[in-house]
């Protein structure tokens, strides 16, 4: 399949001169003391009372070759393990901070993380797994929570957010259990996480710090620039480029200096699209699409991975929510992003519902035979049998057409293809009510494969460990 | 070879989709002396039942279904004339249905599954094919003495065809001796009971049970 590429080359060029023009000229804020050391060895021009550090052009092209053009996303089943670059194409759920069951939204929970995790882990189409955040835990340590609630319920790569720069080195110790020891999981990551540029052009510490001291461990680093344009950002399409582009790489370049060879995931991808009537940053809308589309582009260019999110603006799962995340998905996998995720997401990736995520399971079941795309050959342009057949004959008793039809035609679960009469006798559920019901399906029946109880002890362990140097301090 | 293995053979041949395999069964069927009617009923009939089961539930595709109905025919038509030499032919079918597409339509793939379910259900069906005049259906449904007269319309311009076959046969009063069907995509529940048909199905599945529903309430008021 060709990617569907919005860019001219040219275009592309002129992006990439921008973007670099922008970090020589006026540079990045680097909140991060070792970064601005690094970036001042490596012949930026740095002002460490403003922390600001100026990047030229030279630097940020031989830096971003040493960021490999493929990340390894290792799972807790090998089967599940995640290659994440070249013409590959990932979907994940959402990470979320609410949960909304009807019209009524709340924060999540651990107990909503397990059942999360218990679900994506059952869909067909997710391919690996993301946290919600856990209310109920203290904010000090609810990663480490999270962690755990995932680990325990999925065999698939733990995508994880950290909100906090004291909790990575208790997730590099519960991921070292989890795989046999550091230097395995320095072979076999078996979580990645991402942080955010604060547009226009600043990199925070926290991001900074966590990115540090992950580095040496090949923890893949999901790098994003999330520029509202109009507010923090050009309200034009192609100068949020430039901008995004900028901070982008220049996070990439703070991570190639922190280790050469740290994979790192571009994105671009997860814009927000400022509405100035709402005074809402929008993640649903078209302009979200043709920038995530662009930014797989602009990763290609550099040789490197990268990663979009799909959502919705709309407050439920609805009609708005099924077309925007479907119109999203389509362009962002098209285009060629490695990761597509937001499996679920609504309420411009604030929110997910559970019935959200069965739907995009669909969705995607659907894409990904789109981006199958036509397979020519002989046997599939199937000129005898045409002959064979005849005028006015049948392909229903034809060995070809059951050879074929499980490879030819995608497959789904929720979605509605029976006669009218069969729908009525199914009990005639709207797709919503069909969703409710393989939620329900799946977490009754999907045990996922339990984590080793010896490894749950451990992991337990270093919790009350970590809560009691964080907590008590 | 036990009698129960021979029909456990041609259960089998018909689920696996078979047709050499259900042939083979048949003649060792034949050869070990077993009822042919009781072959094709406990047999070959019953594995017919498993695989319509598997596709009503979803499991597996219509031309899964095509070819284990090709399996049964083939031990059918081997078993055949062991049934004629000892008369019990009768036994053979539960009802006879006169099948086809009506006058002025030439779709037939929807008629065409009605006659593997109704076979599947152990009816004799005569499949008289697409483009078929009203007195097509009524002659020969006169000459098998059938129990059924099914018709099949795919375009909004032929389902008057199906109204003309009840118009006919009430004029001629002939209308008690047959039971009507109607079916295809633009044909409702609503439009069978406009033209008083006396059946109407959704699809090919529904179309053999509602067959022999019909037959079932009509032996019971005669």
């Amino acid at each position: 399949m060709k990617y569907l590429e919005l860019l001219t080359q040219d275009d592309v060029e002129e992006i990439h001169l921008a973007s670099v023009h922008v970090l020589e000229h006026v540079g990045v804020k680097v909140n991060h003391d070792r970064a601005l050391k690094l970036l001042d060895n490596a012949g930026a021009s740095v002002d460490y009372k403003g922390k600001i550090a100026k990047i030229p052009p030279y630097l940020v092209e031989d830096l971003v070759k040493y960021a490999p053009s493929e990340a390894f996303h290792a799972a807790r089943d090998p089967k599940n393990d995640m290659r994440v670059g070249g013409k590959r194409v990932f979907f994940g759920p959402s990470n979320a901070m609410y949960v909304v069951e009807g019209k009524k939204r709340r924060e999540t929970t651990k107990e909503d993380l397990v059942r999360w995790t218990r679900l994506n882990d059952g869909l067909e189409n997710v391919d690996f797994c993301n946290r919600l955040r856990a209310a109920d835990v203290s904010p000090v340590v609810c990663s480490l929570y999270e962690f755990v609630a995932m680990a325990n319920n999925t065999t698939k790569h733990l995508r994880h957010s950290l909100v906090n720069a004291l909790v990575p080195k208790y997730l590099i110790e519960m991921a070292s259990v989890l795989v046999g020891g550091e230097e395995e999981l320095r072979k076999r990551p078996m979580f990645s996480f991402g942080y955010c540029a604060t547009s226009p052009l600043i990199w925070d510490w926290d991001a900074l710090e966590n990115f540090s001291v992950t580095a040496d461990y090949n923890i893949p680093a999901h790098i994003f620039s999330v520029p509202m344009n109009g507010a923090t950002s050009p309200v034009t399409v192609a100068g949020t480029l430039v901008l995004a582009n900028a901070e982008t790489l220049s996070g990439i370049v703070i991570n190639q200096l922190y280790k050469k060879g740290r994979p790192c995931i571009y994105s671009n991808g997860a814009p927000r699209c400022f509405d100035l009537r709402t005074a809402q940053a929008l993640s649903g809308s078209p302009e979200v699409a043709l920038i995530a589309a662009a930014s797989a582009q602009l990763a290609r260019y550099y040789g490197l991975p990268s990663l979009a999110w799909m959502s919705s603006d709309s407050k439920i799962t609805d009609e708005q929510a099924a077309y925007e995340s479907s119109l999203l998905g389509l362009i962002m996998s098209m285009s060629g992003n490695n990761i597509v995720w937001g499996v679920g997401s609504i309420e411009s990736e604030s929110s997910i519902t559970f019935e959200q995520a069965v739907i995009d399971n669909d969705m995607i079941g659907a894409l990904r035979r789109v981006m199958r795309g036509i397979d020519v050959t002989d046997d599939t342009l199937a000129l005898d049998l045409i002959k064979k057949v005849g005028i006015g004959g049948s392909y229903l008793r034809e060995k070809h057409t059951i050879q074929y039809y499980t490879k030819e035609v995608a497959e789904l679960r929720v979605t509605d293809r029976h006669s009218k009469e069969k729908w009525d006798k199914l009990g005639a559920k709207s797709m919503m009510e069909r969703a409710k019901g393989r939620v329900e399906e799946i977490l009754r029946e999907h045990v996922p494969e339990p984590l080793d109880s010896d490894i749950q002890k451990q992991l337990a362990k270093i919790i009350k460990k970590a809560e009691k140097e964080l907590l008590q301090s | 070879m036990t009698e129960e293995a021979v029909l456990e053979k041609l259960r089998k041949a018909v689920v696996t989709y078979d047709a050499e395999a259900a042939k083979e069964a048949a003649k060792e069927s034949l050869e070990k002396g077993v009822d042919p009617v009781k072959a094709i009923h406990e047999g070959l009939a019953k594995g017919m039942e498993v695989v319509s089961r598997l596709f009503e539930n979803e499991e597996i595709f219509l031309p899964h279904l095509l070819l284990a109905a090709d399996a049964m025919k083939a031990g059918v038509e081997l078993l055949t004339p062991a049934i004629l030499e000892q008369k019990k032919m009768d036994e053979l079918y539960s009802g006879t249905v006169v099948l086809g597409t009506v006058q002025g339509d030439i779709h037939e793939i929807g008629a065409s599954l009605v006659k593997v379910f109704l076979e599947a259900a152990g009816f004799k069906v005569y499949y008289l094919g697409r483009d078929i005049p009203v007195e097509d259906f009524i002659a020969r449904a006169e000459e098998v003495n059938a129990d059924i007269i099914a018709s099949s319309a795919l375009m909004t311009s032929t389902m008057p065809e199906q109204r003309k076959i009840e118009e006919t046969l009430r004029k001629r009063g002939i209308r008690d001796r047959f039971i009507t069907m109607v079916g295809g995509s633009p044909v409702s529940r609503e439009w069978a009971e406009k033209i008083s048909a006396d059946g109407y199905a959704p699809d090919a599945v529904e179309a053999a049970k509602v067959a022999a529903k019909l037959l079932r309430e009509k032996e019971v008021s005669t």
